[in-house]
């Protein structure tokens, strides 16, 4: 009995000293107070066939909007679980279109998609996010972002209360994604973050959340249906999401340079024009999202070094002026050498 | 408590109850039964009909079809081709606008030997199309199909729907968007043609061996999916009826019928199930009774397992199809012409070739009491089950009642052991008479040169032949009529083996199942062991009369009344003979040919089962009367 007793309270002992050591790095807690240094995106459209053209339009034209306000493809994860461009259905081959006028090819030749088909997974949607990828997975598909790190997160596909489908086979949790949050900010992955979702119930996704420093919205409410825009008679099937399209509307006015607030983006879609009502969660957000500039997150912060003094680039290739042949020449053959990927600056510092 | 082998346990509560209440229990079953299925016609119980399939996507695609002028060359050339060719179809020109077209043109050969008899053969050929799908693996098929009807065909003409197919060909091909090939079939012999090309399609047989000689199909596509039957009798249509019901009563999926009608209101095209709209009316007696004859008219052709289309033979390999029935306008009706007709087959085959999977979302056992609302298996089963219950039940009481007996005559002394295997011999016996009813057809073909008859009239002669010769069974066990216990035990045998065998035949043809329920049920309640003459005499004439040949007489007789109202009576009993020698021989070939199991069930179920009763209904219980209602002391 008193043995039992001795370790119970042992076991709460152990854990106070336990939590004591997962206290966060002072220096990290100040720094994450300061401005992101940096932009990533993780755009996601989880859902598969034909009959969801929709999502993968949704997820485009996401990319397509972060992309000219400047977050780099070096810094946007897409993930797509399905190639509509060659779908045979499609009687437009090769394109993606978000609206019927078929004004923008959101398909266009500059998309690069970093997980396609059937590589739209849970685990490698949490993997990314967490950084707890295979060693040797390629750069593109890899979450580099830091401490400094904004991070927009866009979910597109069909959800349910408290769920997001993943393909036809599986699902995240809210619990699930909130956990995965709760690792990045542990592992200092982030300094804030976007959650942005366009699913059915959508808000049930983020409901879960208890790490700082996000602001989630959510295109419907536990309960509610998220609906689709319109129909492309042409190609036959809906297009686009409701959200998404007045969302799209929104930053197709944001410039690199506007100062237009997250604020403003928050009330983007009000219940009449989307049906369903859009969810905003702020209690975990420090700042006021009326004060944020919407390039915070969908914009990009290039880092600018300066140097105090001009480095020496080296000439990358020696410019030999081809003489004419001879046969001395023929008998000494050219040394071949690899070109250093990228001038070092820091050689000399 | 006791054991469950101990006798005494048959004397609870409940057994008590059941005896006591049994007969007006059987009798509110049946009648529960009945007024159940009767309801679901109303709107207040069915449900509309919705579309459960995502993929299908219907009616979002703008319709781009314009080939109806060429459609009407189509029509007027292959009129002329039709002229010249008499009987046979005019494959040469049908492979050549195949060929302009641009598809993979084929010819089909089939034989049929005629079931009945050897030496006479008929020939057949199908012509089909195929359009490769640009973008896909030849992996998924779907079929647009029509049959060919020469000038001299007792049918009406189906010459547009094969004019609209070409068309509609000539428009698919330049499309770009099709993921799965596109079969165009034309067939031959109406129902035969289409079972020869299945059958080679899929390298099966379905029917009897050595009877449909499918041949060699050269090309194929991928696995047929869905199919379209069209039979357009008119290059101006007045309105299309959507025709479903399947070789042995089997339905397309749900989805593919409410796709066809949503795309037919779409285009505008007035359509119709069963040559009825839905209609709204103030009364629910009136929209009852609108909906209850609509649906009955379903039943009844479901009932016959006979496929009213050449789509009900698609059903069978997991094929979704169905007939779209193009009737000529009336005078002042509306109409429309090739132009809408070929849109809504784009609409339905751009649907269709959409889907990602069979047709599996929706429902497969429904029955439709109109275009737009359908009544599922999960209501329409309680009505049947009650009516299977009802027989299970009487059997449940008859079973404790000898036993009771058993009990009551122990206590007296004089205990007859109840013989199981004489019951259990005797009901064997008479259902290897079913087999040989089974069989009849192979042995009449020898019957028929040694009676020097016509090979029909031997049929309908040896099969009644063999009916009446076998309503002497009863004499034949004489020694059994005057053992009651053992009638007893065959009646609950046989109450068993139809109240499970309705229910069994519901879940594959509902219609089937409610319409001889319905009929046989009654009948077979009040069948019992019994010592009244007048009694015994009555229930053997009632139970004559729901015999399956004379069922099928009668049904006969009331549909040659309705049809030849005007007739003189001779005429409607020359008549309803030769309809019901056409009737029985039909289905025997059906079931040889296509491998309708409509013959089989009766003979091997039915005609036996009835026999049982017979047998029991001449049972003597008047030595041995149950001990409580007893004259005679030991």
């Amino acid at each position: 009995m008193y043995f039992s007793q001795i370790k119970w309270i042992l076991t709460v002992f152990c854990m106070i000293i336990g939590l004591e050591a997962a206290q966060l790095d002072p220096t990290f807690v100040e720094k994450a107070k300061k401005g992101h240094t940096n932009n990533w995106a993780v755009l996601v459209d989880t859902s598969r066939f034909w009959f969801n053209y929709r999502h993968v339009a949704n997820v485009l034209s996401i990319y397509r909007s972060v992309k000219r306000l400047g977050i780099p493809d070096s810094q946007i994860i897409l993930m797509i679980a399905d190639d509509m461009a060659c779908n045979p259905r499609n009687p437009r081959p090769a394109t993606v279109f978000n609206n019927a006028n078929q004004h923008i090819n959101v398909y266009g030749d500059d998309v690069e998609v970093d997980y396609r088909g059937y590589e739209v997974t849970v685990e490698n949607f949490v993997r990314l996010l967490t950084g707890r990828l295979p060693p040797g997975t390629p750069r593109s598909k890899q979450l580099l972002s830091d401490e400094g790190s904004n991070v927009l997160i866009y979910l597109t596909g069909h959800g349910g209360d408290g769920f997001l489908k993943f393909q036809d086979s599986e699902e995240i949790t809210s619990q699930e994604m909130a956990d995965a949050l709760e690792q990045m900010w542990q592992k200092q992955r982030y300094h804030e973050v976007f959650f942005m979702i366009d699913t059915c119930q959508a808000a049930s996704m983020y409901e879960r959340f208890y790490s700082p420093n996000i602001l989630a919205v959510g295109s419907s409410m536990v309960g509610e249906d998220s609906l689709s825009h319109h129909v492309d008679p042409a190609i036959g099937v809906y297009i686009i999401d409701r959200y998404t399209y007045y969302a799209l509307e929104f930053l197709e006015e944001v410039s690199p340079q506007s100062n237009r607030s997250m604020g403003e983006f928050l009330k983007v879609c009000p219940k009449s024009a989307c049906i369903s009502t859009v969810g905003v969660r702020k209690d975990l957000f420090l700042r006021d999202p009326n004060a944020v500039p919407i390039t915070d997150f969908f914009g990009s912060v290039r880092p600018v070094k300066m140097l105090e003094s001009v480095p020496d680039v080296p000439s990358i290739i020696n410019t030999v002026i081809p003489q004419k042949s001879t046969r001395k020449a023929e008998k000494t053959p050219n040394k071949y050498r690899y070109i250093p990927p990228f001038p070092t600056f820091y050689s000399e510092l | 408590m006791g054991l469950l082998t101990d006798p005494s346990s048959g004397h609870g509560k409940l057994t008590k109850i059941l005896l006591r209440f049994y007969v007006p229990l059987c009798v509110l079953l049946y009648i529960a039964g009945v007024l159940w299925f009767a309801a679901l016609a109303s709107p207040l119980v069915n449900a509309s009909t919705y579309f459960s399939e995502n993929a299908l996507l219907p009616g979002l695609v703008k319709s781009t079809f314009r080939e109806d002028k060429a459609a009407l060359q189509y029509f007027q050339e292959l009129e002329d081709e039709a002229g010249k060719y008499g009987d046979s179809i005019p494959y040469p020109w049908l492979l050549a606008k195949f060929r302009q077209i641009g598809l993979d043109s084929y010819t089909h050969n089939f034989t049929l030997h005629s079931p009945l008899n050897p030496n006479e053969t008929f020939q057949g050929k199908n012509v089909y199309g195929i359009l490769r799908a640009p973008r896909a693996s030849s992996t998924e098929a779907l079929v647009l199909t029509a049959p060919y009807r020469p000038p001299s065909s007792v049918h009406s003409t189906t010459l547009p729907s094969i004019a609209i197919q070409l068309a509609f060909a000539k428009f698919a091909v330049r499309e770009k968007y099709w993921a799965k090939d596109i079969i165009f079939l034309i067939t031959d012999h109406e129902q035969l043609g289409i079972q020869a090309w299945l059958e080679a399609y899929h390298g099966v047989s379905c029917g009897s061996e050595n009877t449909l000689d499918h041949g060699q199909l050269r090309g194929r596509a991928g696995a047929i999916q869905a199919a379209i039957n069209l039979e357009l009798h008119s290059v101006r249509i007045g309105h299309v009826d959507l025709k479903i019901e399947g070789l042995n009563g089997q339905l397309p999926n749900l989805d593919l019928f409410n796709l066809a009608a949503r795309i037919c209101a779409k285009e505008g095209i007035f359509y119709t199930f069963k040559e009825r709209t839905a209609t709204f009316s103030k009364s629910p007696y009136k929209e009852w009774w609108h909906y209850f004859k609509n649906m009955m008219s379903m039943v009844a052709t479901q009932a016959t397992g006979i496929p009213n289309g050449n789509h009900g033979l698609f059903l069978r390999f997991g094929i979704q199809a169905l007939t779209v029935e193009g009737f000529q306008e009336t005078k002042g009706g509306s109409r429309v012409g090739l132009l809408s007709m070929g849109r809504v087959i784009e609409g339905v085959f751009r649907s269709m070739n959409n889907l990602l999977e069979r047709f599996h979302q929706s429902f497969f056992f429904y029955i439709l009491p109109s275009s737009d609302r359908y009544i599922s298996i999960g209501l329409y089963m309680p009505a049947v089950c009650m009516l299977g219950a009802a027989l299970i039940i009487r059997a449940c009481a008859k079973w404790c009642q000898i036993q009771e007996n058993q009990q009551a005559w122990k206590d007296k002394g004089r205990y007859h052991k109840t013989s199981y295997r004489e019951a259990i011999v005797l009901f064997l016996i008479l259902h290897c008479i079913g087999a040989l009813f089974i069989t009849l057809p192979q042995s009449v073909k020898f019957l028929s040169k040694f009676w020097a008859l016509e090979i029909t009239n031997t049929i309908l002669i040896a099969l009644i032949g063999n009916s009446l010769a076998f309503l002497s069974v009863p004499y034949m066990f004489g020694e059994l009529r005057n053992c009651p216990q053992s009638l007893n035990l065959l009646c609950i045998f046989s109450l068993l083996e139809l109240g499970t065998t309705i229910i069994c035949l519901s879940m594959n043809n509902i219609s089937l199942g409610i319409i001889c329920g319905a009929i046989i049920v009654p009948f077979a309640l009040i069948i019992d062991v019994t010592s009244s003459k007048g009694y015994g005499l009555l229930q053997k004439t009632l139970w004559l009369l729901v015999h399956p040949l004379v069922v099928l007489l009668g049904m006969v007789f009331i549909i040659t009344c309705t049809m030849f109202s005007q007739d003189r009576a001779k005429d409607i009993v020359f008549r309803t003979i030769f309809a019901y020698r056409d009737a029985v021989l039909f289905s025997i070939v059906d079931s040889m040919i296509y491998g309708n199991w409509l013959y089989s069930v009766i003979g091997a179920i039915f005609i036996p089962n009835w026999l049982c009763f017979w047998v029991v209904a001449f049972g003597n219980s008047a030595d041995i009367s149950s001990p409580s209602k007893s004259k005679k002391t030991d």
